[in-house]
């Protein structure tokens, strides 16, 4: 898939813990599905940092998949294509 | 949304911390403020400490954030979430006060720069907090 910009594209990547590891695999995720969807913000909380703050409920988020550290490519590039499929849909919708 | 600025180090809409900068002027413990970049600051302190301080606009700083800033800006010491609609966990508070890294909002560091050492801070409700939760401080 080519890069595409959006605008208002936000994105919750939760993983798993706040060690340094879990959180390494966030980061690298986010830039990865930045590189794809170039206008996305993303939040990267661990699964405990969100129940804190509340931040599926409070925004409404809406599951798009999982990423594993072991096809994490793969992964981020069905992600984003999902993305793209709904995000294209939606501005159908209000065109 | 993550902050205004889609790339690290989310700047503030603006792309200043006008208000931050400010503030810190008008603090009697401040000696000086220098911008090294737009959102990184050296703010030396009466006795002549130095404090390498991130500002920023996140809209949920946590514990991979904080990876995230010494990733791109080496380690600093002081982080601070600079708008009213942003926050930071309570993880990232807690971990990077056990690191020697103060996490605040531009009020909690005002309080913060009056201590004996403000990368360590805890106000009265924190350490009340951490210690009924059995937690080191």
């Amino acid at each position: 898939m080519n890069s595409t910009t959006y605008n208002d594209i936000d994105i919750l990547l939760i993983h798993n813990n706040i060690d340094q590891h879990s959180c390494s695999i966030a980061i690298k995720c986010k830039k990865l599905i930045k590189e794809r969807i170039k206008n996305s913000d993303i939040v990267m909380l661990s699964i405990n940092e969100e129940k804190e703050l509340c931040f599926i409920e409070k925004s409404q988020a809406l599951m798009i998949g999982y990423i594993r550290n072991s096809s994490m490519n793969k992964d981020v590039k069905l992600i984003s294509n999902k993305i793209l499929k709904q995000h294209n849909k939606t501005l159908e919708k209000h065109s | 949304m993550a902050a205004y600025s889609e790339d690290f180090p989310w700047l503030s809409y603006y792309g200043q911390y006008d208000f931050f900068e400010d503030r810190m002027e008008e603090h009697s413990n401040v000696k000086a403020i220098t911008k090294i970049s737009p959102s990184l600051f050296t703010i030396t302190l009466h006795n002549d400490t130095e404090l390498k301080v991130f500002v920023c606009e996140c809209y949920s700083y946590g514990m991979a954030e904080y990876y995230e800033t010494v990733e791109n800006l080496g380690n600093v010491d002081i982080i601070i979430i600079s708008s009213l609609w942003c926050s930071y966990t309570g993880d990232v508070r807690y971990q990077c006060y056990l690191k020697g890294v103060g996490v605040f909002n531009i009020k909690g560091f005002m309080g913060a720069l009056n201590a004996q050492n403000p990368c360590k801070y805890l106000t009265k409700g924190e350490k009340e907090y951490y210690k009924e939760q059995g937690l080191k401080i």
